[in-house]
């Protein structure tokens, strides 16, 4: 695994940290009116349409806990050898799976309002799925004891 | 893959530790390749035959089928 396009040890917890942050407001955000009074002077018009945000909450809360999430999952481990790398490859299959799995479930049996959170929250859950799946497998393998 | 690792570090008289810092991997990494759950890189493999000053042939060899 080429090492250079991992974060830095030190990363995985600020991405933690900030995750969680995030994941709190965010939450919230989808259910409760929330905002963080962060204004843009101008108005801009979007790429695809004609809605102009003017209050930054949104974009805020959805870029960060992207970023926190990357973080949290793209750091390097302790000792990075090349069967830490495999896990890595395979958790990361593994989480596109389940995530589109579950997402085609999505589409037959969720629709309206709760469709659109559901799709929301798909955006970040490949990422929740592989941090799940990655850390549980070095988990497992740093338990592995010792023979001599 | 069948290995002879571990009775190659008895030779020696190394532990999973020792071989794992010489060879630069984790020592639970050294663990899943002599208990045969993990197959090294051709790189992995070679740098154990230097340790043991053994050739690669010594240390694996392929199983019926494979």
């Amino acid at each position: 695994m080429k090492t250079k396009l991992l974060f830095p040890r030190k990363f995985k917890y600020v991405g933690l940290v900030i995750s969680a942050i995030f994941i709190v407001m965010g939450i919230y955000n989808m259910y409760f009116t929330f905002t963080l009074e962060i204004y843009t002077p101008f108005e801009v018009e979007g790429l695809l349409g004609s809605s102009s945000p003017n209050e930054l909450t949104d974009e805020i809360l959805g870029a960060g806990l992207i970023i926190g999430l990357m973080m949290l999952a793209f750091s390097k481990e302790k000792i990075e050898d090349e069967f830490v790398g495999k896990m890595r490859l395979e958790s990361l299959l593994w989480a596109v799976y389940v995530n589109y799995i579950l997402l085609i479930l999505t589409f037959f049996f969720v629709y309206g309002n709760p469709f659109l959170d559901v799709i929301i929250y798909n955006m970040y859950t490949i990422l929740i799925f592989f941090i799940g799946r990655f850390n549980f497998l070095m988990y497992r393998h740093l338990q592995t004891p010792e023979i001599d | 893959m069948k290995n002879t690792i571990r009775i190659q570090r008895a030779v020696k008289n190394i532990t999973q530790a020792q071989l794992a810092e010489a060879i630069g991997v984790s020592r639970q990494t050294i663990n899943t390749i002599e208990s045969g759950k993990y197959v090294p890189s051709t790189v992995l493999a070679l740098k154990m035959a230097k340790v043991f000053e053994k050739p690669v042939e010594e240390l694996f060899e392929l199983e019926e089928g494979e």
